[in-house]
C-alpha cells in the first residue's frame, strides 16, 4: 500500500496545543515542511498519532508536524521475515498484517495499538517482549528519515545483517525526534510461537525475589517476558491476592510448554493467568502524572524495587511498581505528582539511568537535557543544526 | 614523532624501519599493500592515551589496528602512524551474576569465550577467525559469525565502550548496567571501522551457555535445494542456533584436507544447523529441521550423537578458509548480503559470473542470515588472474545490490569496498555518515580514507591506493 500522493500537506485547524497540523503524506511533503522550517528558523513538533504527546520535555512549536498520513505497509516479504512500512502505520495496523502470515513484530511497549510505529521507534519505546526480543535497536534493520537540514538519508537496509557505513539507523532510534522525522521503517519480524502461555508466580517479598531471580534466570529456563509486579498492581490486574508477582510468559511448541512449566512449578508456586495481563499492564499508566525507568544491575533488583517501594507511603495517591527483570529495569508510574516522587526523582537528576518518560512540566526544569551536551549536543548540531524538530521549550533547555 | 612515541612506550615498541613495518602492510585481505610511516605498540591504558594525544597534539592520522585479521583493508596504514593495540589483552572484570565482563581491546575473542566458560558462560559473536582477532576489531567491525544468526552480532553484545576520541578526550559510551538517555551512540561507534577513535575497553553480554545443543548435517546434490530448504527453516518459525552452508567444492576441499569431518563428497551443497536451548522441546524442532530438509531434498540428514561428533562437523566448516588456503597462494574472502528469499536465485547467478570470469568461485557462508561469503583463491601476483577475480567479485556485488541486498554483512568497507558506497547509498545519506564522523573526529585522524567517500578522498576513490591489481 503506498501512501496518498500528496504535497507537501494541508494546514489543518490547530491541535490540541493550538498549533496548527501539518499532514504530509509523501517523504517529499515531509522534505518540504522540514526544509521550509529550516530556512525561517521555525520551530516543529513532531507527532505520530499523538497518543503519547504529554511525554518527555515541553517542547517549544510554531506548527506540528504528524507522520499520521504516511502509513501503510510498503513491503512486507514474510519469507524474509522482514518488513517495510511508512513511519504512521499503527501498531494495531502492524499486527494484522503479519498475523495473517503467522508473525509478529517482538514489540509490546506500555500505551495504545494505535500509536505508531515511527513514535515507537523514535521513542525506543519497549515492553516486557524485550526480555526475549530486544529494545527497537535490535529490531529496526533500515530507515529513511528527514534531516534538520531537510535532507532525505536512506539508513540501513532490508537484510538482517548490514555493517555498510555508519550507523545512522542507531542514532536515529531512540532520537525522540530531535534528529528529524523518521518517515520510513525496516523491521524485523518473528514467528508467532505456537503455543503461548502466561503463569503468574508468588513471591514473598524483596529476599524471595533474589531466590527466585536466580531460578527463573538459570540457562534451563526460557522465556518470552518475565516481568515482576507488586502486589497491589497485580490484584488490580485482578492476578493476585496482594502479594507481589513475576509474570512469565512461555512460548514454543507442546513439549517445551509442558517441560517448562513443570520446571517453574517445581521451584515456585505459580497459576496460569489470562494473557490479556500484558495488555492490562502496558495501558496501567494511560493517566498517570508521572512515569519513570529505574535500571542498574540485575543483581540490584531487589534492593532497587525496596527503595522505590519506600515511596509508597510517603504519597497519597497510586504507585504502581513493576520492573523487567532480565534487564533490571524498575518502572515507576504515580497517579499524582507529589512532593515525595519529585524528591526522588530529582535525587536520582544526574543519573542518567533514569529515565523520565513523563513529569509536569515545571518538573522538567530540573531535567537535564540528555540530547544537548558533549558528543550528543555535537550529533544534534550536526543534523539539526537549527533545532527546529522538537525543541525543548527555552525554560527547560 | 617516533622519540616521543618511544618516550612513551619505550623504544621497543615503536618501528620505524620498512623491513618492519611491512609486517604491517596488510591484513586478511589479499591485493593490498601499504606500508604505515611508523607503527607504535601502547602496552597500557596511560600508555595508549599518551600516544593518541600526542599524534593529536602534532596532527598526526592514525590507524587503529587489533590482530589484522580484517578483511577489508581497514587496518592499513598508507603513510600514516599504526597504532598497535595487541598488547592490551588485559580481562579487565568478568561479573558473572549480571553476566557481563570488560576487557582491553587487544583481548581475543577466544580468550574471552575461555575466561567466560570458567562461569559457565561465553560470549556469542564468534567470527571463524576467533582464535585471533580481537574484541577491540570486533567492535569496530560489528563482527558477525555462525551464532550471530540466533544471538546476534557484535552490536547486540556491547553494552558499553570507553573511547579515546582522535584528539584526546575520553567519553563513555552506553552503560554497564542498563539504558541510558539521549542518542544510542554506542550503536553508532559500533561498526565504525576504527574511524571514530580507538576503543580503550569494551564491556560486553555474556551468555549462560545453552544445557542442549544439536546439530545436523544435510547433504544435497542440487546447491538450489540447498538454498530453498534454508529459506523453508527460517520461515518455518524454527529459529537456529546456526544454520551455514557450504557448496560442493568447498566440501570436497576440506575432506582433502587435514581437517576433513567425514562431508559427503559426491554433494552440491552441506547445510549445518544448530538448535540449542533448554531441552524441553528442542527434539520436536530438530526433528521438524529434518523433516524440512528432507521434503527439499536432501540425500541424508546425520544428527551428531555427541560432543565430539558435533565438534567434527564444524571442524569442517570452521577451517574450511584454511582448507582454501591449499589452492593457490591467495584468498579473497568477500562478504554480501541478500534476502534470505533470494538465496536461490543469487547462488545460481553467482555460479554464472563465475563462469563467465573463468573463476572458480567458492560458496561458504551463513546462510540463516542471507549472509553470502563468496570466495576465490587465486595468485594475485598474476595480473591476468587477479584482475578477473576482481571483476567478478564487483559483478557479485553489484548483483546482490540489485537483489536488495547489501555489500556486507560483517567484514566491513574499509578499503575494499569503499567504490560500492554510492552504488548503495544516495549523496544525502553519504553526507550524513559524513556529518557523524565529524562529530567524533573532526579533523579525520583515525583511519583517515576508509569507509565512505568523501570529497576528500574522492580522487583515491576513483583509483584506490594501494590496490595490487
Ligand atoms: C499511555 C501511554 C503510555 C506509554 N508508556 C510508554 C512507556 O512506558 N514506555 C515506552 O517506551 N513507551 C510508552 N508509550 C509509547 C508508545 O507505546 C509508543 O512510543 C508509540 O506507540 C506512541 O505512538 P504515537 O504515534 O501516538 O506517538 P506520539 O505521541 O505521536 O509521539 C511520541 C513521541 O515520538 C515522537 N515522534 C512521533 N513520531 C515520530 C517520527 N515519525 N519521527 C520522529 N519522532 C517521532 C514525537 O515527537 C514524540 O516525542 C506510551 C504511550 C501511551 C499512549
Ligand atoms: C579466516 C578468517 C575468517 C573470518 N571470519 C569472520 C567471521 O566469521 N565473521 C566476521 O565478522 N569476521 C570474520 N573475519 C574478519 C575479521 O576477523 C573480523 O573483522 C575481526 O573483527 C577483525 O578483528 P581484528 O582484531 O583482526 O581487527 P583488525 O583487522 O586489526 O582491524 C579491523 C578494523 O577495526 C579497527 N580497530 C581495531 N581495533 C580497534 C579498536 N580498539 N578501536 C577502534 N578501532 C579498532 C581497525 O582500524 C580496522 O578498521 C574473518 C577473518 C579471517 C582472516
Amino acid at each position: 500500500m503506498a501512501p496518498g500522493a500528496g504535497g507537501a500537506g494541508n494546514v489543518m485547524a490547530p491541535d490540541a496545543v493550538s498549533t496548527p497540523l501539518l499532514l504530509p503524506d509523501t517523504t517529499a511533503g515531509v522534505r518540504e515542511i522540514v526544509g521550509g522550517a529550516f530556512a525561517a528558523r521555525e520551530p516543529l513538533r513532531i507527532q505520530g498519532a499523538g497518543t503519547w504527546r504529554q511525554a518527555g520535555p515541553p517542547v517549544c512549536s510554531l506548527r506540528t508536524l504528524s507522520l499520521a498520513g504516511l502509513a501503510g505497509i510498503i513491503e512486507y516479504v514474510p519469507g524474509d521475515l522482514t518488513l517495510t512500512a511508512w513511519s504512521g502505520t499503527t501498531l494495531a495496523e502492524l499486527s494484522h498484517a503479519t498475523a495473517a502470515h503467522g508473525q509478529w513484530l517482538g514489540l509490546d511497549p506500555a500505551g495504545a495499538r494505535h500509536g505508531t510505529i515511527g513514535a515507537t521507534i523514535a521513542t525506543a519505546s519497549a515492553g516486557p517482549l524485550a526480555h526475549a526480543f530486544g529494545t527497537p535497536r535490535d529490531l529496526v534493520l533500515g530507515l529513511e528519515c528527514v534531516t534538520g537540514y531537510g535532507e532525505v538519508v536512506h539508513a540501513g537496509g532490508r537484510v538482517v545483517k548490514n555493517v555498510a557505513g555508519f550507523d545512522l539507523v542507531r542514532l536515529n532510534t531512540g532520537a525522540w525526534g530531535t534528529l528529524g522525522p523518521v518517515t520510513a521503517l525496516t523491521l524485523r519480524l518473528r514467528a508467532v510461537p505456537v503455543h503461548d502461555v502466561t503463569l503468574a508466580i508468588r513471591v514473598d517479598g524483596e529476599a524471595h525475589l533474589a531466590t527466585l531471580l536466580a531460578i527463573l534466570r538459570a540457562p534451563t529456563m526460557s522465556f518470552l517476558a518475565m516481568e515482576w509486579v507488586d502486589g497491589d498492581t497485580a490484584r488490580r490486574l485482578g492476578v493476585g491476592d496482594g502479594t507481589d508477582i513475576v509474570l512469565v510468559r512461555l512460548g514454543g511448541n507442546d513439549a517445551f510448554v509442558r517441560g517448562q512449566r513443570a520446571a517453574i512449578e517445581n521451584a515456585a508456586s505459580c497459576a496460569p493467568t489470562d494473557p490479556a495481563v500484558w495488555a492490562a499492564l502496558a495501558t496501567r499508566d494511560a493517566l498517570a502524572a508521572v512515569v519513570a525507568r529505574f535500571s542498574g544491575p540485575v543483581s540490584g533488583l531487589p534492593s532497587r524495587i525496596g527503595m522505590l517501594r519506600a515511596l509508597r507511603s510517603r504519597c497519597q495517591g497510586s504507585i504502581v511498581l513493576h520492573a523487567t527483570v532480565g534487564r533490571g529495569i524498575v518502572r515507576l508510574i504515580a497517579d499524582e505528582a507529589e512532593a515525595p516522587v519529585r524528591d526522588v526523582l530529582s535525587a536520582t537528576a544526574a543519573d542518567e539511568r533514569v529515565i523520565v518518560e513523563r513529569q509536569p512540566d515545571a518538573w522538567w526544569d530540573d531535567a537535564p537535557d540528555a540530547f544537548a551536551t558533549g558528543l550528543a549536543g555535537r550529533v544534534r548540531a550536526a543534523f539539526d543544526p537549527a533545532h527546529i524538530c522538537n525543541r525543548r521549550q527555552a525554560a527547560h533547555a | 614523532m617516533a622519540s616521543t612515541l618511544a618516550g612513551i612506550v619505550g623504544e621497543r615498541r615503536v618501528l620505524e624501519r620498512r623491513s618492519a613495518l611491512t609486517a604491517y602492510a596488510s591484513d586478511g585481505l589479499p591485493g593490498y599493500h601499504q606500508v604505515p610511516s611508523l607503527a607504535v605498540f601502547p602496552g597500557t591504558r596511560d600508555e595508549l592515551v599518551a600516544v593518541v594525544r600526542a599524534l593529536a597534539g602534532a596532527g598526526l592520522p592514525f590507524v587503529p589496528r587489533g590482530a589484522g585479521t580484517g578483511l577489508s583493508g581497514g587496518a592499513l596504514a598508507d603513510g600514516t602512524v599504526l597504532l598497535g593495540l595487541n598488547r592490551l589483552t588485559r580481562i579487565l572484570d568478568i561479573d558473572p551474576v549480571n553476566r557481563i565482563a570488560t576487557v582491553e581491546p587487544g583481548v581475543v575473542n577466544s580468550a574471552l569465550q575461555k575466561a567466560a566458560a570458567v562461569h559457565g558462560l561465553h560470549y556469542a559473536p564468534d567470527p571463524s577467525s576467533q582464535s585471533a582477532c580481537t574484541i577491540g576489531g570486533n567492535v569496530a567491525e560489528n563482527a558477525g559469525g555462525p551464532h550471530c544468526l540466533k544471538y546476534g552480532v557484535t552490536l547486540n553484545h556491547t553494552v558499553a565502550c570507553t573511547v579515546l576520541l582522535p584528539d584526546g578526550e575520553i567519553v563513555t559510551l552506553g552503560s554497564r548496567h542498563g539504558e541510558t538517555a539521549g542518542y544510542d551512540l554506542l550503536g553508532a561507534f559500533v561498526g565504525s571501522e576504527g574511524c571514530f577513535g580507538v576503543a580503550l575497553d569494551c564491556t560486553v553480554r555474556l551468555l549462560p551457555d545453552p544445557p542442549r545443543v544439536r546439530t545436523l548435517l544435510a547433504d544435497f546434490s542440487q546447491l538450489h535445494d540447498a538454498a530453498l530448504a534454508t529459506s523453508a527453516i527460517i520461515a518455518s518459525g524454527i529459529l537456529p542456533a546456526a544454520l551455514e552452508m557450504m557448496d560442493g567444492a568447498a566440501v570436497r576441499l576440506v575432506e582433502a584436507s587435514v581437517y576433513a569431518a567425514g562431508y559427503p563428497t559426491d554433494c552440491d551443497a552441506v547445510l549445518l544447523v544448530d538448535l540449542d536451548g533448554v531441552a524441553d522441546g528442542l527434539e520436536d524442532d530438530v526433528a521438524a529441521v529434518d523433516a524440512i530438509c528432507r521434503a527439499h531434498g536432501a540425500r541424508h540428514v546425520r544428527i551428531a550423537t555427541d560432543g565430539a561428533e558435533r565438534t567434527l562437523l564444524w571442524q569442517g566448516r570452521k577451517k574450511a578458509f584454511g582448507a582454501m588456503g591449499r589452492a593457490a597462494p591467495h584468498l579473497v574472502l568477500q562478504d554480501a548480503v541478500v534476502p534470505r528469499t533470494r538465496l536461490p536465485d543469487m547462488l545460481q547467478q553467482i555460479a554464472g559470473i563465475g563462469a563467465r570470469h573463468g573463476v572458480a568461485v567458492w560458496n561458504i557462508f551463513h546462510a540463516g542470515d542471507g549472509n553470502l561469503h563468496p570466495s576465490v583463491s587465486y595468485d594475485a601476483g598474476n595480473p591476468g588472474e587477479a584482475a578477473r577475480v576482481h571483476a567478478c567479485m564487483t559483478e557479485i556485488m553489484q548483483a546482490c545490490i540489485a537483489a536488495g541486498g547489501t555489500i556486507t554483512g560483517e567484514h566491513g568497507v574499509g578499503l575494499d569496498k569503499i567504490d560500492y558506497m554510492p552504488a548503495l547509498f544516495d549523496g544525502d545519506t553519504l553526507a550524513a555518515m559524513c556529518r557523524l564522523r565529524d562529530v567524533f573526529d573532526p579533523a579525520h585522524l583515525s583511519n583517515r580514507g576508509k569507509v565512505v567517500p568523501v570529497h576528500t578522498c574522492r580522487e583515491w576513490h576513483q583509483a584506490p591506493a594501494g590496490r595490487a591489481t
